[in-house]
């Protein structure tokens, strides 16, 4: 490195880093993820660990005693206490028990408003105790009449979840893929806009770039800097990831979570191309937009991308060759393999890490070529 | 030494520079002196290399500065028309910064640093940063960046605007200086006791064109009044852009 252009990136360094708010804002990027899993982590924890009891109106209780009790044993309660609601209403017929004893469906009527997702599930757990009983009582009554109950099921059907507990915590390792990309560009923004735009606006671009320097090397030494930031960005986000793993009870989910230091470490690694794109994208935006407020509102509609472009690639369910090789796209899948202890792509990583890195060299050459014209050196 | 020649410069259907010319030389103060929008700044981008001129050619000493903007450069000290300082940075950071880009390293640079700092009286701000200074205390950190590697030709837009009495004794002082030891000294300016007081050579600047150019004397005598402020109105044609 020569002197000039180790000079050039100190003053970089030193101009972003004593922007002590907006450095600490953008390191604020490395926690929201974090919390964010174990915030969902904890919530779906509870909401296994414990059955939430319920209350049903019951009405002809009478007819059917056995039922109560068999509803309490699952936590729905019939006696509701004044504050209370019912979640619905049960009407068993006054007709209950003639019928059954006739051998004739009974009939239980549910009325209420299903429309809510929790209701649904508790509907759902209410039938279950219905549909037990109904099986035995079917049960007994073909045996009663000397018929054995398996002849009534054709069929046995046994369910085998074949999800290793690996992949099924895949959703929240793919999670983990998505802050780590976020965390790339949010972490660099600020120093982005204030060294391009921001400079442009506080009147020293000029000065500068009217000094003996190539804009070249003035470029690079952005680039560098910025995208130095964005990896302490990762670092962070990867470090407190490590930490909030290590202690959420995924074993309560039945979930074994493999984040290790060697796994931090290379996509780490991953990322370095990632945040040299991400900082020559940012600084050539910011570049081209005429003042700072401009490149700041065009730049936190790019941020969108590294969320927006993993999770619609997964709701969409597109698979195209393309997308282990495009930069984002392909650095996003081989993380996603990584931590879900998939095979990785090792090819596709190449590939994209040289495009990610050949389209940073072209946003490169397009901002030194740019500053040599007045366009891009007035903001005009 | 500095030349422009035959300068044209288009800004979409503006023409600002419609063919420029004139020289400013060694161990002489030149004064480019024009109203606002007469193209005095874009004539100095145009040195800077900064403006990619339409035709015309400009020269430092003998360099093409379309050619070899890079050692053109090398050669100048620039105070331009709106300067930002790095308000993160010390005034000492700050001049290093500049006196680096311009190859001074190590000792030579330390050096030069305190040689600037003594000349421009600024002790007392050399290491706080810049945020928050006066225009007195900004106009010497810019003047400090610009005379650090002691180069052969200062180009100044507007110095002494919003300066106090004192800065532009200061300031006034330091061109003499410059100019005593040989340098050649470029200023824009549209206050005329300014350019009265210090120039050698007037460039009278209106409407893309130099209107006329020699010494006060000259101009005077060109327009026949007693004043230089008269013999502008009068070569200008018009009291447009005149400062109070």
């Amino acid at each position: 490195m020569s002197g000039l252009f180790a000079c050039l990136l100190k003053k970089e360094w030193l101009d972003a880093v004593r922007d002590k708010r907006a450095f600490t804002a953008a390191m604020m990027i490395a926690f929201v993820g974090p919390v964010m899993i174990a915030i969902s982590i904890m919530i779906s924890v509870n909401k296994i660990q414990t059955q939430e009891p319920f209350y049903i109106q019951l009405e002809g209780a009478e007819q059917f005693p056995s039922l109560v009790d068999a509803l309490k044993a699952k936590a729905i309660l019939t006696d509701i206490p004044p504050q209370k609601e019912a979640d619905f209403s049960v009407t068993i017929s006054p007709e209950f028990t003639t019928e059954l004893n006739k051998g004739e469906p009974a009939e239980i009527v549910i009325r209420g408003d299903f429309s809510e997702q929790t209701t649904q599930i508790r509907l759902k757990r209410f039938k279950r105790v219905l549909t037990a009983f109904a099986s035995e009582l079917g049960a007994m009554r073909l045996m009663a009449r000397g018929i054995s109950p398996a002849v009534v099921n054709p069929f046995k059907i046994i369910e085998q979840d074949t999800s290793s507990a690996q992949s099924r915590a895949g959703m929240i390792l793919k999670m983990i893929a998505t802050f780590v990309l976020m965390s790339v560009f949010v972490a660099s923004t600020n120093v982005a806009i204030d060294c391009s735009a921001g400079e442009r606006e506080r009147n020293s671009l000029e000065f500068l770039l009217a000094q003996p320097v190539k804009p070249l090397s003035l470029v690079m030494a952005k680039t560098l800097n910025t995208s130095f930031f964005s990896l302490v960005g990762a670092a962070l986000t990867l470090l407190m990831m490590g930490i909030v793993i290590a202690y959420l009870p995924f074993h309560k989910l039945g979930l074994t979570i493999n984040f290790s230091v060697e796994m931090g470490l290379i996509i780490w690694l991953v990322m370095v191309p990632l945040a040299i794109f991400a900082a020559t994208f940012q600084l050539i935006t910011s570049f081209k937009s005429k003042t700072f407020k401009e490149a700041q509102s065009y730049i936190s509609m790019t941020i969108i991308l590294p969320m927006m472009v993993p999770m619609m690639l997964t709701m969409a369910n597109v698979e195209h060759p393309a997308l282990e090789w495009l930069p984002l796209t392909g650095q996003n899948a081989f993380i996603a393999d990584m931590v879900k202890g998939e095979a990785v792509n090792m090819m596709g990583l190449l590939l994209s890490s040289m495009s990610t890195l050949s389209l940073a060299a072209l946003f490169i050459w397009l901002m030194a070529r740019g500053l040599k014209t007045e366009k891009m050196i007035l903001g005009l | 030494m500095l030349t422009v020649d035959a300068l044209e410069k288009s800004f979409g259907e503006v023409k600002a520079i419609d063919g420029i010319e004139f020289r400013a030389n060694d161990g002489e103060i030149t004064g480019l002196l024009g109203p606002n929008g007469a193209g005095k700044t874009t004539c100095l981008r145009s040195l800077f290399g900064l403006l990619q001129p339409d035709s015309g050619e400009v020269w430092v000493d003998d360099i093409d500065v379309s050619k070899d903007p890079i050692a053109a450069r090398q050669r100048l000290g620039i105070f331009p028309d709106k300067f930002g300082l790095y308000e993160r940075l010390t005034t000492k950071e700050q001049v290093r910064y500049f006196a680096n880009i311009h190859g001074l390293t190590g000792d030579a640079c330390e050096q030069a640093i305190a040689r600037v700092t003594a000349a421009l009286k600024m002790s007392d701000i050399v290491d706080r940063k810049t945020a928050g200074f006066s225009q007195g205390q900004r106009m010497k950190v810019a003047l400090a960046q610009a005379l650090v590697h002691q180069p052969q030709n200062l180009i100044l837009d507007e110095p002494t605007r919003g300066l106090d009495v004192m800065s532009t004794r200061l300031l006034r002082d330091i061109l003499l200086d410059l100019k005593a030891q040989g340098h050649c000294v470029l200023f824009s300016s549209h206050v005329m006791h300014e350019v009265a007081a210090l120039c050698d050579k007037v460039v009278i600047v209106a409407g893309g064109k130099v209107a006329a150019q020699g010494t006060i004397e000259e101009l005077c005598a060109l327009a026949g009044t007693n004043q230089l402020e008269d013999a502008f109105v009068k070569i200008i044609g018009s009291d447009e852009g005149i400062a109070a």
